[in-house]
């Protein structure tokens, strides 16, 4: 699966949530948004789907493929567009590789500038609050401390160049207390301990590195900084309901209060840090206030919401028509295009649109097109199969199918052994244009495992009889 | 000519004053020790003071001394702090430093004595 495809997949899912968000987002427990988010990047990162007949990617790929058109040069200057894919029956696919060059320098200029962005600020961050100091009045803080049973341990400092508590480390987390803020004011300092704490737990400050190192990879998609946003505004309310829930519902205008008053004061931008902005600190007051308890149906809806989300990992296997589209010019000055269909016929128009001829694409993927007087004016040549990578692993083309100088067909596996051959009735000469001759394949034991179309002394259609795909 | 430090510049500046001259190198095995920082952080600290005046560099191996006592900075501070908080009026605020706090009676006491020494 390739960036595109987990972009714009999870892109549908990011524009669910945001609309669930909009409505919903206080009358369900907001630990629900942040799974839901998970999703949505779990998504982006891991190009694996589970292949069924439906869900969210069939409707993206019959209504959205044409976005993902990308032209690209063929070496004689020739403009190709591929236009959908073909799966699952014995014609070909077409090597994708080809189609995405010059674009994946821009990409991964991209990722490297956005990537050298936040690893600005995340250095700033850093330098900021590396100098905190052991805090000096620690009754409280180590009243506090004594009662938390967390596996790591939790360094907590002060420093006089913040304005708002903030927490980072994974390994080692440490809360920095702003020097500002009131050491004695206990139910204060409780609120606010247990909030980074909760923080802690959650090893939000690893999910914010994963935020931002997909967001890296993803910076083309707008949706995803829309998630990166709205995610980590959800960590924090979800954080705070779950301060309520530890202290009891009618703290909460006292946890609404505290928070009130530490929100007074500006902080920068920090993207590895949980703080307290002042930005979402009205969306958090308002979820703080609105906090009721979980009901079932509450539940049930969730659950029901993170099922739909998770289908976003469902696979589309619906068949695609492989068709190509191309033009050329000849060294005369004439213009022509041509298409390929599904049953691997090539339509030759010259440039008023009128068909000038016909031909049939080989399974080697050559055909020569002739003008309308028979001259060739182009000998197509087509990268055939190098089978898709849709979250399978990349087959070579299994079979290939020769005719001989006798006329004997011989068809040879991946590996070139000789799997099975049949014989041409007119040992090679050229029949009537246009018959197709059927012929039946037989391997080494006499048994007939698979039949070749040929026409004009070209193998158009190859068929073996087994699980696997032929070409 | 006054000196505004940080608090962790003043951490540093703490260490000096209590255990007089040090190499950086020294400095920062303290205060890795006291505070938890690492020797980069350590040396960007000192190198602040040093851009600010508070502390001056020696060579050999980088021994730093300290250029302002620390009865200076606590003049200074107080000096800051009277006149922000008090109208620059050292009676108000000493009145009220004693309001506030709760003394025992050697702490009245010495008090009582440091005002006899003045008159």
């Amino acid at each position: 699966m390739d960036i595109l495809q987990m972009s714009a997949s999870a892109g549908i899912l990011i524009i669910s949530i945001v609309l669930i968000r909009l409505f919903a987002i206080n009358r369900l427990p907001k630990t629900m948004f942040i799974i839901l988010w998970g999703i949505a990047l779990l998504r982006l990162m891991i190009p694996f789907s589970i292949p069924l007949n439906f869900g969210i990617n069939n409707i993206l790929k019959k209504y959205l493929t044409g976005f993902l058109i990308k032209p690209t040069a063929l070496p004689d200057g020739d403009q190709i567009k591929r236009v959908f894919f073909f799966q699952g029956t014995e014609h070909f696919g077409i090597n994708t590789a080809v189609l995405f060059d010059s674009y994946i320098f821009v990409w991964m200029a991209g990722v490297a500038i956005t990537a050298a962005i936040f690893a600005f600020f995340l250095y700033r961050g850093h330098r900021e609050v590396r100098t905190a100091l052991p805090a000096r009045d620690k009754f409280l803080i180590d009243k506090w401390l004594s009662k938390q049973k967390l596996k790591r341990k939790i360094r907590i400092l002060v420093s006089d160049k913040i304005s708002t508590p903030l927490t980072y480390g994974v390994i080692k987390p440490r809360i920095i207390l702003p020097k500002q803020m009131d050491f004695d004011n206990e139910a204060q300092l409780n609120f606010i301990l247990t909030h980074e704490l909760v923080h802690i737990r959650r090893f939000d400050a690893l999910w914010k590195f994963v935020l931002v190192f997909t967001l890296c990879f993803h910076w083309f998609n707008p949706l995803v900084w829309v998630m990166y946003v709205l995610s980590n505004r959800d960590m924090e309310i979800a954080c705070d309901e779950k301060v309520i829930r530890i202290y009891g519902k009618n703290k909460k205008t006292d946890y609404a209060m505290s928070l009130i008053e530490m929100a007074q004061r500006k902080s920068g931008f920090t993207p590895l840090y949980s703080n307290f902005s002042r930005n979402a600190t009205e969306e958090r007051i308002i979820s703080i206030m609105k906090f009721r308890k979980t009901s079932v149906i509450s539940i049930v809806l969730s659950l029901l919401l993170i099922t739909g989300a998770a289908s976003v990992f469902i696979k589309s296997t619906a068949n695609f028509i492989f068709k190509l589209n191309g033009e050329f010019s000849t060294v005369e000055g004439g213009r022509y295009s041509y298409q390929l269909d599904e049953n691997g016929k090539i339509t030759v128009k010259n440039a008023g649109g009128k068909v000038v001829s016909t031909a049939v694409l080989g399974s080697d993927g050559k055909a020569d097109l002739t003008d309308a007087d028979g001259n060739i004016i182009k000998k197509l040549d087509v990268a055939v199969p190098e089978i898709l990578k849709y979250g399978k692993v990349a087959r070579p083309p299994l079979y290939r199918a020769e005719i001989g100088q006798n006329g004997k067909v011989t068809v040879k596996d991946a590996d070139g052994q000789i799997i099975a051959t049949g014989t041409t009735d007119n040992a090679g000469t050229t029949d009537p244009a246009g018959s197709d001759a059927y012929i039946a394949l037989k391997d080494a034991d006499g048994t007939i495992v698979g039949s070749v179309v040929v026409n004009n002394n070209r193998v158009t259609r190859l068929l073996i009889q087994d699980k696997k795909q032929a070409s | 000519m006054k000196i505004k430090l940080f608090d962790s510049e003043l951490k540093v500046m703490e260490v000096l004053w209590r255990e007089g001259n040090l190499t950086a190198g020294q400095l920062a095995l303290v205060l890795k020790e006291e505070t938890g920082w690492n020797r980069n952080t350590t040396y960007t600290v000192i190198k602040k003071c040093i851009d600010k005046g508070a502390i001056e560099r020696l060579e050999p191996n980088f021994t730093c001394r300290a250029l302002i006592t620390q009865e200076e900075v606590q003049e200074q501070e107080t000096a800051e702090l009277i006149n922000k908080m008090f109208s620059g009026s050292p009676e108000l605020f000493f009145s009220t430093f004693i309001n506030s706090k709760n003394f025992t009676k050697e702490q009245i006491d010495k008090l009582k004595q440091l005002v006899e020494k003045l008159k």
